[in-house]
């Protein structure tokens, strides 16, 4: 019986080819089983990245924010050099950066064998353009990080490949932010007033490994090998990002092969058990977790700390992190408000292990009679809805009444911003870089310091004042005291409920060699995409 | 005839006003605010403040509204707040690719759905009208998305198995998305390939409601007094059908035109979603979920006016195919 079935679907598709017509490739092949098939041998020379949406035709250093146009700018453009970590940089227009003694004055090298794809040269005066365009333009999503806490930052040309930042005062985390400058070319672009539209950026041109070749509305970007890249030669011809919006229809084109690199969830893995792909999982230094809003119109209880704390006692991180990201080894769990790849990062903190026993305890020494609580979340993402449909089964058990509430991420902000948020907590996530310094904004209120307040109404005196004496601080041992004290006051506040440090990951057609050197890079995708080869 | 067309299109105009008058006021109503897509977390108030002033975020809503209105009377629809692209040049590429697809949906479904009404029509209550109106039922019961799913799972997946000590390796090769291989030259044949997938699915989705429509008029129209003179002067029954029951149910499928007409711009949204095809469907969606609203201002004005050149062109067929209607205007 199951054969006859088996024999009918194979003849009514075989059937179906044959009506629609074989497509170009497609066909049969039947082969006895002893003789081996041969593998298709066509010759690879294209890269084939999958992306959700359209990163449009207007990469530039000044105006490109997001994740997709990041992507192809990374590979464009270069930085004077890429930052992880103090320890971990990878220099590339810049061959060393020196401070002086005070930290004050920094010098920087740079390389003399550079060209842009249109065969001029690059010097430092394209460093100085470049650091001029981001710095004054409040649209460059870098502007308010080069201010330098208002006092700016002073670069000068020594001669053509020597470039001297000077600072007022010691900045501890001017490498990280030194890191973020892209660099363009000032006979191009030096007479650009408005970056958000200008007929130069519909070919940008850099100096990075790749060359803008075409765009298609909807489609693809295409880039083709830098044949001059200064860092060694592109081994793949040509990297074509192309958009393809639907999740499952991404996925089956990596599994037959027309893609050749998408980012996944990592409930979608064993979807690649059985396809010739690798999965590369890497941390961006993201934080998810559950945020409060202070000001929330609907149960005004989110103040009282032991009735936010009963909550934190009521979740079960493992059944979190198990049911949305899979194992640990796709998201470790989250105590501090800081990601493990931030300076001073501790777990040293008030871990608030599940315990629904004390959770229900904590709600009645509370003594809150309203213990209903609306939770908000992006709707669109799958992650969230998982996470919050767990969380509130997990809150309902200790005695909670939780609705949820899907909602569009700008929406978000927007509510919170104005004060009208129908919510006591949400979902969210943040990845924000290497010093702690600037996650500052998350929890400080509006001041003159930090002119961005944090949008859920959250002021604590104690916690403002270890953030400003953090970035005024530059020896490292008080540094790090003063960051495992905010970080150990924050959770002592139950202001924040971090959940996971959940990891980007890449699934990667296996003919693909040379990821570990071509890196992953937090947002921008691969660092450098001249090392990828098809084996 | 002239002057009848003259007078519907100058009619139409005030009405196209009229609907995006409407659709601005429900844009500005939503408790959303566009510029929440554009900022980022590490950006100041001054940031925020000096891209709202250069979307021109803070002008009052009419003066929003006539800025907007003045670009699109030259022509220019302005640009994406996201990205900042020009919407006319998305437009005018995106367009015609949903052409491409929904062209040759529309035709074969239009045709599909003539022939298979006529027949359950005319054979109402037997066998076959019996089984094309379930098909009906369960095309229209599938949703689009998980057809175009299941389809582009089975067409494109490659199927390697061992029965009978034979090595099967097939697929049908069909591509998973786009409208040309990447990278390769565009050939028409290349198209065709990418075509057939998203086509299919639309016609399974646009035929089923139609060929209903056709049947019901065809049943209508085999009960007039007309039919059964001709069949008492002998005639058969297909000549009856295709020389006097068909004249009839064309009035009906002009009608049916016209209403098909809009779905040229806004007919594929899922569709073209799941095959990445690069039309006007995605763009739609993305600007929609980013509240981009010049792009859906655009896309509705362009979608809407479709509509009213779709009511105007079935009432121009309706005088070509019915004399009675002409005389009556």
């Amino acid at each position: 019986m199951k054969k006859n079935i088996f024999k009918t679907t194979l003849s009514l598709m075989l059937a179906t080819s044959v009506l629609f017509g074989c497509a170009a490739n497609g066909g049969v092949e039947v082969t006895k089983n002893d003789v081996a098939t041969s593998a298709p041998t066509e010759k690879n020379d294209t890269f084939v990245y999958a992306i959700e949406a359209d990163p449009g035709n207007n990469i530039n250093i000044v105006y490109t924010s997001g994740r997709y146009d990041g992507m192809i700018e990374q590979q464009v453009y270069q930085t004077l050099f890429d930052y992880y970590s103090p320890d971990d940089i990878t220099y590339y227009l810049a061959k060393d950066v020196t401070p002086n003694e005070d930290l004050t004055v920094y010098t920087a090298n740079l390389r003399d064998d550079v060209y842009f794809h249109d065969g001029e040269k690059f010097t430092a005066d394209d460093v100085l353009f470049s650091f001029k365009a981001m710095s004054s333009d409040p649209i460059c999503q870098y502007y308010s990080a080069l201010q330098f806490g208002g006092d700016g930052l002073l670069v000068e040309k020594v001669d053509d490949y020597t470039v001297t930042f000077t600072l007022k005062k010691p900045m501890p985390n001017f490498m990280e932010v030194i890191g973020y400058v892209y660099i363009a070319p000032e006979h191009i672009y030096g007479n650009v007033t408005d970056f958000s539209s200008n007929p130069d950026n519909i070919i940008p041109i850099g100096t990075g490994p790749y060359k803008y070749a075409e765009y298609k509305e909807g489609e693809s970007t295409t880039l083709v090998r830098n044949e001059n890249y200064a860092f060694g030669d592109p081994q793949i011809e040509k990297i074509v990002y192309q958009v393809i919006p639907d999740k499952n229809s991404a996925i089956l084109s990596l599994q037959n092969g027309s893609v050749t690199a998408l980012s996944i969830d990592a409930t979608d893995i064993e979807k690649f058990n059985n396809s010739p792909v690798d999965i590369y999982p890497y941390s961006e230094g993201r934080v998810g977790g559950i945020f409060f809003n202070f000001r929330t119109k609907t149960n005004n209880e989110i103040n009282n700390d032991l009735f936010r704390k009963a909550i934190f006692y009521g979740i079960n991180k493992d059944e979190l992190i198990e049911g949305v990201y899979v194992s640990e080894e796709y998201a470790e769990k989250a105590y501090s408000f800081l990601p493990s790849t931030a300076t001073y990062q501790t777990d040293d903190v008030e871990k608030y292990e599940y315990d629904p026993e004390k959770s229900k305890q904590l709600l009645e020494e509370s003594g809150v009679e309203n213990k209903n609580l609306v939770i908000a979340y992006p709707g669109s993402v799958t992650a969230y809805q998982n996470m919050a449909a767990l969380v509130q089964d997990q809150l309902n058990q200790v005695g909670f009444n939780v609705e949820l509430k899907a909602m569009d991420s700008s929406a978000f902000s927007q509510q919170l911003r104005d004060g009208t948020a129908e919510f006591d907590a949400y979902f969210n996530g943040y990845i924000m870089g290497v010093d702690p310094d600037t996650y500052g904004l998350l929890f400080m209120p509006d001041t003159q310091e930090n002119p961005n307040p944090n949008f859920n109404g959250y002021n604590d005196t104690e916690v403002t004042r270890l953030f400003l004496e953090g970035i005024r601080e530059s020896d490292e041992t008080k540094r790090a005291e003063i960051y495992k004290e905010l970080q150990q006051r924050i959770a002592d506040n139950a202001s924040f409920y971090p959940i996971a440090e959940n990891k980007r990951i890449v699934a990667i057609s296996n003919n693909i060699g040379g990821v570990e050197e071509a890196r992953l890079k937090p947002v921008y995708g691969f660092e450098d995409m001249s090392h990828l080869f098809f084996k | 005839m002239f002057k009848y067309i003259t007078k519907r299109v100058l009619q139409s105009i005030p009405l196209i006003i009229i609907i995006s008058i409407l659709s601005f006021t429900l844009l500005k109503l939503a408790p959303y605010d566009p510029i929440d897509s554009i900022i980022l977390p590490n950006m100041t108030e001054s940031q925020i403040e000096a891209l709202r002033e250069k979307n021109h975020l803070n002008d009052p809503a009419i003066v929003q509204y006539l800025h907007w209105a003045k670009g699109v009377l030259k022509g220019d629809f302005g640009n994406a707040i996201i990205g900042g692209q020009s919407i006319s040049e998305s437009i005018k590429t995106r367009l015609p690719n949903t052409f491409k697809l929904m062209l040759p949906s529309l035709i074969i479904s239009f045709i599909l759905a003539s022939i298979l009404g006529l027949i359950a029509g005319a054979n109402k209550d037997t066998w076959i009208d019996k089984l094309i109106d379930t098909l009906s039922s369960v095309g229209i019961a599938i949703p689009t998305f998980w057809f175009s799913l299941m389809i582009m799972y089975v067409m494109t997946k490659r199927y390697d198995f061992t029965i009978f000590n034979y090595h099967v390796n097939f697929s049908f090769g069909f591509p998973t998305f786009g409208m040309y291989t990447t990278g390769a030259p565009e050939t028409f044949s290349d198209f065709l390939n990418h075509l057939v997938l998203p086509c299919t699915t639309l016609v399974i989705a646009l035929t089923p409601s139609m060929v209903r429509y056709v049947r019901s008029s065809t049943i209508g129209q085999m009960s007039e007094d007309y039919v059964m003179v001709q069949s008492a002067y002998g005639s058969s029954k297909f000549t009856i059908l295709i020389h006097h029951v068909l004249k009839n149910v064309l009035i009906p499928l002009a009608t049916l035109f016209g209403m098909m007409f809009p779905m040229l711009v806004s007919g594929a949204v899922i569709t073209e979603s799941i095959f990445a095809w690069p039309g006007i469907g995605p763009y739609f969606v993305a600007s929609t979920k980013n509240l981009d609203y010049p792009v859906i201002m655009s896309i509705l004005l362009i979608s809407s006016t479709f509509v009213i050149m779709g009511n105007l062109i079935s009432d121009i067929l309706y005088c070509l195919i019915d004399p009675r209607i002409k005389e009556m205007k």
